[in-house]
C-alpha cells in the first residue's frame, strides 16, 4: 500500500503544481526580459531562464496546470461517455449491444494521435480543439471495459436472484451495474493519464498543440532544441517533467491492475530436503511400499499442511479424503514438485528407494511421467486448448522414452486410448480437447498418464465433475487398471462414498493434518477420530425415510494446521475437553487394526 | 399450489430441452427433481420461477398462469416464488453487507420503514441459523455453506410460498451440505413452505424429498412417493441411475 | 463431434473478418472526408488564393469551386471522392497546388523503410524481453528488464530524441544529427520509433506469457515429464499468442503514426512528414490522403493481427474454456 503510495508520488505533485500553479510560481511565466535571457538556475531564478528570459520554474508550474486542466477535461468526458454507453450495451445485451460494440471496436481500433492531427489540423490548434480530438477516440477502451464487466454480469445468478426480487431495472442498473463497471475503468484511467499528458506535449511539440506563449511542456521542449548542448536548463525539466507522470501512471496503472511478486512458474519447487534416512525404521513390509511420505510440510509460506506421513503400497490403491481447504491435494502433489511455485515444501518422500524431495528440474523429469502418472480434476483446463489430443498423448510417450519415429510414436498413442478404453483412437487423436465430453478427456489423463508405465497413478478428484453414470465407469476403469496391471494409485477426493468403491485404506485429512488412516471397512465400520464419525454422519443413507435429520458437526472447517496449539478439531468436537484445545494429539494405533491409527487424545471414548 | 402443465421449452428458443414436462408441488411438499448434467433441470427451474419463457405449455400457481402476468401483477407474484442457485457467492453482490443483501428485497417492495426492516432482517438471520455479527460482513468472508444460508435468507425475505432450488448442496462439502439440507427440512416444518429440490445428486435427494421425479434428456421419466421410486424403480434410466450413486458400504 | 472443426468454422470467421475489414476502411474513408466538413475556412478560396499568390476575387473562387466540385451535395461529393481516392487521385494540394498523389507515393517510400526497419526491433526485442520478464522470478534481472521497459514507454518519443541526438550525435559524435544518407543515419530513427514500441510490446509479452504458464496445463505438462522450453514454446506462447499478435498488429500500425513525430525530428521526407505539414498549413485535401493512408496501413495491421488469431484457435469461441484458478481444489 505504502509502495503504491510512493508510486503515485509524481501524479500527486503533478496534481498540486497543476492546480496550484499561480500560487507557486515566482513570476508570471509569460513576462519576458531579454536582459536576463538563457541564464543558468540562480537563487532569483531555481531552473534558470530561457533565450526570452521567462522564468523556468514559472512556465514548468503552469505547463502542469494546462496539461492537468486538458487532462481531466479529456478524462471526465471520456470515463463518463464510456462508462455509461458500455453499461448500456451490456446491459441491453442483443441487437443493440452488438451495434454499440461494433461502433466501440472501430473508435478503439482508430490510432488515436492520426485522429488528433487530422481534427486539428482541420480545427487549428487551442485547448479546446485539443480536447475535443482527444476525447474523440479516448472514450472507446472506457466503453469497451464497463461493456465486458456488465456483459459478464448479465446473465449472472445474481441480476437473476433480483429480477427475481421484482428491482427495477434502473435499481439494477444503479446499484449494481454502475458501481462493478466503474472500477476498472479507474484503473485504466491511471494509466491513461500518461497517455493523454504524453498526447498534449506531443501534439505540442508538432506545433499542433498548445500555440505560444502559452507555457506548455511539449512546446518548452521546441524551443529549447537549439540550446541542447549549451544551455540544458531549457530542454530538461520538462522531459523530465513528462517522464515523470507518464512513468508514474503506467506504473500505478500496473500495480492498480494487480502485480504478481510470485517467483518464476520454471523454477520447480525446490524442497529443502531433510533427508532423515538414518532413523527410518525398516518394517517387514518394506520391499512392499513403492511411496513413502514421511513429515511432510507444505506452506505460502504459512502452512497449510503440517507432517503428513503416509505410505502406498503395491497393487493398492490410497485414498486421501478430506474437504476443500484440508490439504488434500497439496499432499499428494507436493513429492512430485506439482506445486505453485511460492510454495515451501519439507520432509522427505522416497519413491522406490530414491528420494524425491531436493531434485533438481532434471531429475524431476525422470520421475514425472515415467515413475509417475498422474490425472487431474479440471480436465478441460489441464489439456492444452490448441493442441490435440495425440499431439499431448505424444509427448508424455516421448518424455517416457518411449516414443521413436512420428509414426511409431503415434503407434503407442493409439494403444494407450484404446487402453483407457476409448474408441477409434485414430480419428480421437486428431481432435482438440474441446470437443470430447468430459468423460472422454478424463480417460484422455489417464492415457498420458499410463505412458510412460508408472508404478504409481496420483489422481487428484478424478470423477468430481462427472455426472454419476460417468463416473462409476470411470472407477470402473481404475479399478481394472489396478488389477490388471497391478499398479499402485493415489485417489483424492472429497467424497467417501465414490472412493470406497475403489480404495484399500484411507487416509482422512483435517486442516493440513491427517487424524485418521487405517484399512477402508476399518475406518468406515469403526472410525476412530470424532471428525471421521461427523463426515459419516453427513452422507445421506440410502434406505432412510425422507425428511430425516442430518447429524451435524457445529461450526466450520476451514482452519490451518497452526491456527491452534492443539487439536484443531476440538472447536467443533462434541467429546472434546480442556486438554484438547492445548496439546495436539499425533496419530496413534487403535486395536481395531495394527494399521488403523487416529489422531484424538481421548482416543477409544 | 404449483401445476407445471406438458411444459416445453428452450434455450434462446431454439431446439428444446425441456420437453413435455408434468409436475407439480403441493403446499408443504419437498419435490425432488433428479437427473444428469444437460437433462433440462435448469432451465425448468428457470421457467417455473419466470425467469425464462416457455414455448409451450403453462406454469400455475394457485391457479393463474405465471407468465400470462404483467406489471403490477406480476410484481406481486414475485413474492411468492423464490430462487436458490447453485453458487451462492455469484448470487450476492460481493460490495454489499449481508445486511444490505438482507434488506434489498423490502427496498424494493417498500415494507417496513428503517427500523421494522432491521428487526426482519435479525429475524431472517436467526430463521437459517447465522449470528446477528454475519450481518456485518461481506461474502467473500463467509464459507459457503454461510453464503448460502444467506442466499437463502434473502429469497425467504418475501415470505415466498414455494422456493425453487436448483442444485444449492452442489458447490458444498458434505458437512456443510447437511446443515443446509437440514434447514430445508426445518424450515418446511416452521413455515410450511413448499420446495422443487432440483438436484444432480440422488443420494441428497432421496433423503429430503416426499415425491421425486427422475428426469432425463428433457422428459420425466418417471415419477412418485421417494420410496417407491427408489426402492422399485419402473424406468431403465433410474435404475442404472441408482445403481450407479455411489454408497458407504457399511458392514462390508 | 468426429469431424475436425478447423477449417469450417475458419472459414466463416475468416469471411466475417473481410467484411468487417472493408467496413472499417468504408468508415475510415467516411470520417475522412468529413474533415472537410468540419474544416474551418472555404478550401475554394484558400486554393485560389495560393494559385493567385495573394487573395482571389470572387470569380476566381467561385471558378476554383466549380472545378472542384464543391457545388455538388456532400454525399455526391464524397462518391468522387472515394472512387478518385481508390485509383490514387486525391486531388490538389491547397498549399502547393499541385496533385497529392505523386507526392505520396513518392514520399511512401521513406516512411515504409522506416516503419519496416523500426518494426523488426519493436518486435524483436519487445519479443525477447517479454519472454525473459515472463520466465524469470523476481529479483533483480526482472526488475531491471521490466523497470527499463516501462521507462523507454514512458519517454516520450521526441525526448528519447533530443537525449539521443545529445549522446550519440553531439557527444559522440558516432552518427550524424538528422537527415537520411547512408546505414549511419537509420540507427537513430529506427531506435527512437521501435524502443519504445519494443517496451510497450515486451510489457504485454511478459504478463500474457505469465498468465498462460499459470495455468493448469502447464502443471499437468510437468506431471508427465516436459522440460521448459517445450512448456514455454508448445503450451505457454501459443496461449499467449492472442494478445500478443494483435498487440503486434497495433505496434506496427503505431509505428506507422509515429513516423509523424520522428521523421520531423530527423528531417526525413515521408508521409509522417507531409501529415504534419498539411495539418499545420490546413490543407484539407493532402490531409485527408495521408490521413487515409496512415490510417489503413494502421487498421490494415490490426485487422491481419485479428485473423492470424482466428486461424491458430482450434475454438470457436476465444472465452471456450473456462479458466480455473491456480490448483483449485474441492467440490466440483
Amino acid at each position: 500500500m505504502t509502495r503504491t503510495v510512493l508510486v503515485a508520488l509524481p501524479l500527486v505533485v503533478f496534481a498540486i503544481a497543476g492546480l496550484l500553479a499561480p500560487v507557486l510560481a515566482p513570476v508570471d511565466p509569460t513576462a519576458v526580459d531579454l536582459a536576463a535571457s538563457l541564464l543558468p538556475p540562480s537563487a532569483d531564478h531555481p531552473l534558470g531562464t530561457d533565450q526570452l528570459g521567462r522564468d523556468q520554474l514559472s512556465r514548468i508550474l503552469y505547463g502542469a496546470q494546462i496539461s492537468l486542466a486538458v487532462t481531466a477535461a479529456v478524462l471526465t468526458i471520456s470515463l463518463t461517455v464510456g462508462v455509461i454507453t458500455g453499461t448500456i450495451a451490456g446491459y441491453l445485451g442483443g441487437r443493440a449491444d452488438r451495434v454499440i460494440s461494433r461502433v466501440v471496436d472501430m473508435a478503439v481500433s482508430l490510432p488515436g494521435m492520426l485522429v488528433a492531427l487530422a481534427v486539428i489540423g482541420v480545427r487549428g490548434p487551442g485547448v479546446v480543439n485539443l480536447i475535443i480530438a482527444m476525447s474523440l477516440w479516448a472514450w472507446a477502451p472506457y466503453a469497451r471495459i464497463a461493456r465486458a464487466r456488465v456483459a459478464g454480469l448479465r446473465g449472472s445468478p445474481h441480476l437473476d436472484a433480483l429480477r427475481l426480487l421484482g428491482a427495477s431495472p434502473a435499481r439494477v442498473i444503479g446499484r449494481h451495474l454502475l458501481p462493478p463497471a466503474l472500477a476498472p475503468c479507474l484503473v485504466y484511467a491511471s494509466t491513461d493519464v500518461g497517455s493523454i499528458v504524453l498526447g498534449v506535449a506531443t501534439l505540442s511539440f508538432l506545433g499542433l498543440g498548445i500555440p505560444p506563449p502559452y507555457a506548455e511542456w511539449g512546446q518548452m521542449l521546441i524551443e529549447g532544441r537549439p540550446y541542447l548542448a549549451s544551455a540544458w536548463w531549457l530542454a530538461y525539466p520538462p522531459g523530465i517533467a513528462i517522464t515523470a507522470v507518464v512513468f508514474a501512471s503506467n506504473l500505478l496503472g500496473e500495480r492498480l491492475a494487480g502485480d504478481d511478486e510470485r517467483p518464476s512458474i520454471l523454477r520447480w519447487v525446490r524442497p529443502t530436503a531433510r533427508r532423515r534416512l538414518a532413523d527410518h525404521v525398516p518394517t517387514a513390509a518394506e520391499g512392499d511400499v513403492v511411496l513413502s511420505v514421511q513429515d511432510l510440510s507444505v506452506g505460502y509460506p504459512q502452512r497449510v499442511v503440517a507432517e503428513v506421513s503416509y505410505e502406498v503400497r503395491r497393487g493398492q490403491v490410497l485414498a486421501i479424503v478430506g474437504e476443500s481447504g484440508s490439504g488434500k491435494t497439496t499432499s499428494v502433489l507436493a513429492p512430485f514438485g506439482l506445486l505453485d511455485p511460492s510454495a515451501v515444501a519439507t520432509g522427505s518422500a522416497t519413491l522406490g528407494s530414491g528420494e524425491l524431495m531436493g531434485l533438481t528440474p532434471h531429475e524431476r523429469r525422470l520421475v514425472n511421467g515415467r515413475r509417475v502418472g498422474v490425472v487431474f480434476q479440471d480436465s478441460l483446463a489441464v489439456l492444452n486448448p490448441l493442441r490435440t489430443i495425440g499431439a499431448h498423448v505424444d509427448e508424455a510417450v516421448r518424455n517416457a522414452g518411449r516414443g521413436g519415429r512420428r509414426a511409431a510414436t503415434r503407434r503407442v498413442t493409439e494403444e494407450l486410448l484404446r487402453l483407457v478404453g476409448l474408441p477409434d483412437p485414430a480419428a480421437l487423436a486428431r481432435q482438440f480437447p474441446h470437443q470430447l465430453s468430459g468423460g472422454m478427456r478424463q480417460r484422455v489423463q489417464i492415457a498420458i498418464a499410463l505412458a510412460g508405465e508408472p508404478e504409481l497413478l496420483v489422481a487428484d478428484e478424478p470423477t468430481s465433475a462427472l455426472d454419476v453414470t460417468v463416473q462409476a465407469q470411470l472407477l470402473d476403469l481404475l479399478g481394472r487398471l489396478r488389477d490388471e496391471l497391478s499398479m499402485s494409485m493415489i485417489v483424492v477426493s472429497h467424497d467417501l462414498a465414490v472412493v470406497s468403491r475403489l480404495a484399500d485404506s484411507v487416509a482422512v485429512m483435517y486442516a493440513g493434518r491427517i487424524v485418521e488412516s487405517g484399512p477402508l471397512t476399518t475406518v468406515i465400520n469403526d472410525p476412530g477420530h470424532p471428525y471421521t464419525r461427523g463426515l459419516l454422519d453427513a452422507v445421506p443413507l440410502p434406505g432412510a425415510v425422507p425428511g430425516t435429520r442430518f447429524r451435524t458437526m457445529p461450526g466450520r472447517p476451514g482452519a490451518g494446521p497452526d491456527d491452534s496449539s492443539g487439536c484443531a478439531f476440538a472447536p467443533r468436537c462434541p467429546i472434546a475437553v480442556t486438554a484438547c484445545t492445548n496439546d495436539r494429539p499425533v496419530l496413534k494405533v487403535l486395536t481395531s487394526a495394527a494399521t488403523h491409527r487416529s489422531a484424538c487424545s481421548r482416543g477409544g471414548a | 399450489m404449483l401445476e407445471v402443465e406438458r411444459l416445453s421449452a428452450g434455450y434462446r428458443n431454439r431446439v428444446d430441452v425441456v420437453k413435455d414436462v408434468t409436475i407439480r408441488v403441493d403446499a408443504g411438499e419437498i419435490v425432488g427433481v433428479v437427473g444428469e448434467s444437460g437433462c433440462g433441470k435448469t432451465t425448468l427451474a428457470r421457467v417455473i420461477t419466470g425467469l425464462s419463457r416457455p414455448r409451450a405449455g403453462v406454469v400455475r400457481f394457485e391457479g393463474v398462469d405465471v407468465h400470462a402476468l404483467r406489471g403490477q401483477a406480476l410484481r406481486a407474484h414475485r413474492r411468492h416464488i423464490q430462487m436458490v442457485f447453485q453458487d451462492p457467492y455469484l448470487t450476492l453482490s460481493p460490495r454489499q453487507t449481508v445486511r444490505q443483501a438482507l434488506t434489498e428485497p423490502l427496498l424494493i417492495h417498500r415494507i417496513g420503514d428503517a427500523r421494522s426492516r432491521s428487526a426482519r432482517v435479525d429475524e431472517l438471520l436467526d430463521l437459517v441459523g447465522l449470528d446477528p455479527e454475519v450481518g456485518e460482513r461481506r461474502p467473500r468472508q463467509l464459507s459457503g455453506g454461510q453464503q448460502q444460508r444467506v442466499a437463502i435468507a434473502r429469497a425467504l425475505a418475501l415470505e415466498p410460498r414455494l422456493l425453487v432450488c436448483d442444485e444449492p448442496v452442489t458447490a458444498l462439502d458434505v458437512s456443510v451440505q447437511a446443515k443446509v439440507l437440514n434447514l430445508l427440512c426445518d424450515l418446511r416444518d416452521r413455515l410450511g413452505l413448499a420446495c422443487l429440490f432440483i438436484a444432480h445428486d440422488l443420494a441428497v435427494v432421496r433423503q429430503l424429498a416426499d415425491r421425486i421425479a427422475v428426469m432425463h434428456d428433457g422428459r420425466i421419466v418417471e415419477q412418485g412417493p421417494t420410496l417407491e421410486v427408489t426402492t422399485d424403480p419402473r424406468h431403465p434410466y433410474t435404475r442404472a441411475l441408482i445403481a450407479a450413486t455411489p454408497t458407504i458400504p457399511f458392514g462390508r | 463431434m468426429r469431424a475436425p472443426g478447423r477449417p469450417r468454422f475458419a472459414g466463416r470467421r475468416v469471411t466475417r473478418w473481410a467484411v468487417d475489414t472493408v467496413g472499417v476502411l468504408l468508415a475510415l474513408t467516411a470520417g475522412t472526408f468529413a474533415l472537410v466538413l468540419l474544416a474551418r475556412g472555404d478550401p475554394a478560396a484558400i486554393l485560389a488564393a495560393t494559385r493567385a499568390g495573394r487573395s482571389a476575387t470572387p470569380e476566381q473562387v467561385e471558378a476554383v469551386r466549380a472545378e472542384l466540385g464543391l457545388d455538388a451535395p456532400a454525399l455526391v461529393r464524397y462518391a468522387r471522392w472515394l472512387a478518385d481516392a481508390v485509383t490514387g487521385d486525391f486531388g490538389l494540394s491547397l498549399r502547393t497546388n499541385t496533385p497529392i498523389g505523386p507526392e505520396i507515393a513518392d514520399r511512401m517510400g521513406v516512411t515504409l523503410g522506416l516503419v519496416g526497419g523500426s518494426a523488426v526491433v519493436a518486435l524483436a526485442v519487445g519479443l525477447a524481453v517479454g519472454i525473459a520478464g515472463a520466465v524469470l522470478g523476481p529479483g533483480l534481472p526482472r526488475g531491471a528488464l521490466r523497470g527499463g521497459a516501462l521507462l523507454v514507454t514512458s519517454l516520450p518519443v521526441f525526448w528519447l530524441s533530443y537525449l539521443l541526438v545529445l549522446v550519440l550525435a553531439l557527444r559522440l559524435g558516432l552518427v550524424p544529427t538528422s537527415g537520411m544518407a547512408g546505414p549511419a543515419t537509420w540507427v537513430m530513427p529506427m531506435a527512437v520509433l521501435g524502443l519504445p514500441a519494443a517496451g510497450a510490446l515486451s510489457r504485454v509479452v511478459a504478463v500474457t506469457l505469465r498468465e498462460a504458464l499459470d495455468r493448469p496445463y502447464v502443471l499437468a505438462a510437468q506431471a508427465r515429464g516436459s522440460g521448459w522450453i517445450s512448456i514455454v514454446f508448445r503450451d505457454g506462447l501459443p496461449n499467449a499468442a492472442g494478445p500478443i499478435l494483435s498487440l503486434s498488429g497495433i505496434t506496427v500500425g503505431s509505428l506507422l503514426v509515429g513516423t509523424v513525430v520522428v521523421e520531423q525530428i530527423f528531417g526525413w521526407p515521408g508521409l509522417g512528414d507531409y501529415f504534419v505539414q498539411a495539418a499545420a498549413a490546413r490543407d484539407v485535401p493532402a490531409l485527408q490522403a495521408s490521413a487515409l493512408i496512415l490510417g489503413g496501413g494502421f487498421i490494415l495491421a490490426n485487422r491481419l493481427a485479428d485473423v492470424l488469431q482466428v486461424l491458430i484457435d482450434p475454438r470457436s469461441r476465444r472465452d471456450g474454456g473456462v479458466p480455473t484458478p491456480w490448483l483449485r481444489k474441492g467440490t466440483a
